[in-house]
């Protein structure tokens, strides 16, 4: 009897702090910014890189991902009506100044930049496609 | 003997020599880089220009109410009428606001040729009366301004496109269409032939084709004022549909708008008249392509290199009947379009009716999307880049009265339409010429500062137009090291011919090699001089009279702050 009582303990223990963390990250989500590279020239890796999406986000439940262009910042990925609007400003190059311009404020734990290699900014990490 | 005449003369030529040598040194030398012409500018301001910087420390109070272009439009007697008729016992007279192509000078004067047939038909209305016909020539985004404000509503309204039917109709104006098609034409892209295949698939504009090339930056295009143009309005809507797939809900999306700032980094400017842009072209060849009807491109001369690209919505010049136009003058409109319609061959002699197949490659089915197209291009039309402007304002001894009132409330008023997130400064001349604000971000204080430096405007002396010019020159130059992201601009306000200080002559090629354009308005004046200034660098040169300045400046500060 002692023992299935310490082991309830245990998973009444187990259930308490997963429902803390749970709590904890629903309400204070870490922030990532996710900004994608609309050059003209990266419209074949449109494909991949909204699968790339797809999958970060269903494999980071508790972070909340803000998402963006080159062009521009599209906010909470949540709000996204369509992740088709992500490719649909596709043309011209990549500019760094327009990276600063509408990210340098942008306060996140992470900033991931989806491109072709070309530039890596500081302050982020480049996945390349 | 002979010997000591040939040796007079050698060493006076000789003296002649040295003697230009010097006076040469002493002088503005050639100049060929930017950096030539900031030392040199720095050099001749030092050496010859008297220039103080008595700083304004007046602040004015400043208005609750903000002004808007719609509030300052000027009286409509600075359009006048080009063909007139009135109303009386006998005749049911229907003024038309016509747009600029239809209602000029031969080629342009397709509407005053049918009016005028029209008239002499002397055609009788149901309740007995002649029917006749006035054209007033106003530009089509004017028009509609007049319209929407309420200022002056005509019976009838024929602008270029019938986009801005549909906006006076979503703004609450109700006008009626008489006739869809009147003088049928397209607008298009003229685009340089050497680099027509950076922008077309099959002969066809390529909307993603000019997007890259543009923001490439070796493909210079220009277009002109949507407020104002209705071929640069079509252009406008054609790069936000471009962006918004189609879809016209999404048209004003913030992210449709931030793309729409990314395209405007690669656009050098956008210019008052289709004519500046024409010059930019021909003359200075600092543009591969720019907007215009078709109507004035088989009416414009010089531009042999170049080739038309259809683009956007048709421009059909559709006719309208307004709220003011009751019953009869409603019949007296359908009357004179289905003239036209009998007339349609003549069309052709103006150069309308050369594209019968193209199709409007988008619709709307809503006016607001045009205002709200509008708002956009104002909020992101300087790319991303924050302006920093001098103001360079003549208070010579002409301009005492009445002149220097109006340009007072002309700058107070316009004023209104400059973002905060600009920068600017105030220079004033007469003989002498003084730096009354330094440039500095147009927040609360600065506008306060600059409001009360205006109000405090009083007029005497000379003028000394390139003296002034080349101190705002050297200022907005100072302002640019420690802010270099800010792109530079000149507004210059005289009423006379420069009579005192530097020839222009003398400094040109210092305002030419700075490459800050310099925005001129001659106030009551006709100067070849400003508008030599305006051309050195793709600014604007612009006519006012005392009337219509607060319109003109805030115009131009509309469309350039």
């Amino acid at each position: 009897m002692k023992y299935v009582k310490v082991f309830a303990a245990f998973v009444l223990l187990h259930l308490a702090a997963w429902v803390c963390i749970h709590l904890y990250q629903s309400y204070k989500p870490a922030s990532v910014l996710v900004v994608v590279d609309t050059s003209f020239s990266m419209k074949p890796k449109f494909a991949e890189i909204r699968q790339w999406i797809d999958d970060y986000e269903s494999q980071n439940r508790y972070k909340k991902i803000l998402i963006g262009t080159d062009k521009a910042n599209l906010g909470d990925i949540n709000s996204l009506q369509s992740k088709d609007v992500i490719f649909r400003t596709s043309f011209g190059k990549l500019q760094l100044t327009n990276l600063k311009r509408h990210y340098g404020g942008v306060k996140a734990a992470r900033k991931i930049l989806l491109s072709d290699g070309s530039e890596t900014p500081d302050g982020w990490e480049t996945v390349e496609f | 003997m002979r010997n000591d005449i040939s040796r007079k003369a050698i060493t006076s030529l000789l003296s002649v020599t040295a003697l230009s040598v010097v006076l040469a040194g002493c002088g503005p030398g050639s100049v060929d880089s930017k950096e030539e012409a900031l030392e040199q500018l720095g050099r001749v301001l030092d050496k010859k220009v008297d220039f103080s910087q008595k700083e304004n420390t007046y602040r004015a109070n400043i208005q609750l109410t903000q002004t808007n272009l719609l509030s300052i439009l000027p009286g409509i007697g600075e359009y006048p009428m080009t063909l007139d008729a009135r109303d009386s016992t006998a005749v049911e007279a229907v003024e038309i606001f016509t747009s600029s192509e239809k209602a000029g000078k031969q080629r342009d004067g397709f509407y005053l040729e049918m009016a005028d047939l029209f008239n002499r038909e002397q055609i009788k209305i149901s309740n007995g009366k002649t029917a006749q016909i006035g054209i007033r020539k106003i530009a089509s985004g004017l028009g509609a301004q007049f319209i929407l404000a309420q200022r002056y509503v005509p019976d009838a309204f024929s602008p270029s496109n019938h986009l801005w039917g549909d906006m006076l109709s979503a703004e609450g104006i109700n006008v009626t269409q008489i006739a869809e098609v009147t003088a049928p034409n397209t607008a298009g892209v003229i685009v340089r032939k050497s680099k027509k295949d950076e922008i077309t698939t099959n002969n066809q504009l390529d909307v993603q084709k000019l997007l890259n090339a543009v923001t490439s930056g070796s493909f210079s295009m220009g277009y002109t004022n949507p407020y104002q143009s209705s071929t640069g309005l079509n252009f406008l809507l054609t790069i936000l549909n471009e962006f918004a797939e189609g879809d016209e809900s999404e048209f004003l999306a913030p992210d449709v708008a931030s793309a729409f700032e990314a395209f405007q980094q690669g656009v050098p400017f956008v210019a008052q008249t289709t004519l500046q842009m024409r010059d930019a072209a021909v003359n200075s060849g600092v543009l591969d392509a720019l907007v215009m009807e078709h109507q004035s491109w088989v009416n414009v001369k010089g531009m042999g290199d170049y080739e038309f690209v259809p683009f956007g919505v048709r421009h059909d010049s559709p006719l309208y009947a307004t709220p003011e136009a009751d019953a009869t003058e409603r019949e007296v409109l359908k009357l004179f379009a289905e003239f036209i319609d009998a007339n349609r061959a003549r069309t052709r002699d103006y150069g309308f009716g050369q594209n019968p197949d193209y199709k409007s490659n988008y619709a709307l089915s809503s006016g607001s999307t045009i205002t709200g197209a509008q708002k956009i291009w104002k909020d992101k039309k300087s790319g991303g880049r924050p302006i920093a402007a001098m103001f360079v304002a003549d208070i010579s001894g002409s301009m005492d009265g009445t002149r220097l009132k109006n340009l007072k409330r002309a700058l107070i008023e316009s004023s209104d339409l400059i973002s905060s997130t600009n920068s600017i400064g105030l220079v004033t001349y007469n003989q002498d010429v003084n730096v009354d604000l330094y440039i500095r971000p147009f927040n609360v204080q600065q506008k306060s500062l600059f409001m009360g430096a205006v109000e405090g405007l009083s007029a005497a002396g000379g003028t000394a137009t390139n003296d002034a010019v080349l101190v705002a020159l050297n200022e907005l130059s100072d302002f640019s090291k420690s802010n270099p992201d800010h792109k530079l601009v000149v507004f210059v306000l005289s009423d006379g011919e420069t009579n005192k200080g530097l020839e222009y002559g003398d400094v040109v090629e210092i305002m030419q090699w700075t490459d800050i354009p310099i925005h001129t308005i001659a106030y009551e004046l006709s100067s070849d001089h400003l508008k030599s200034m305006a051309s050195l660098a793709e600014g604007a040169y612009i006519e006012s009279s005392a009337e219509s300045a607060s319109y003109r400046i805030g115009n131009l500060l509309n469309s350039e702050m």
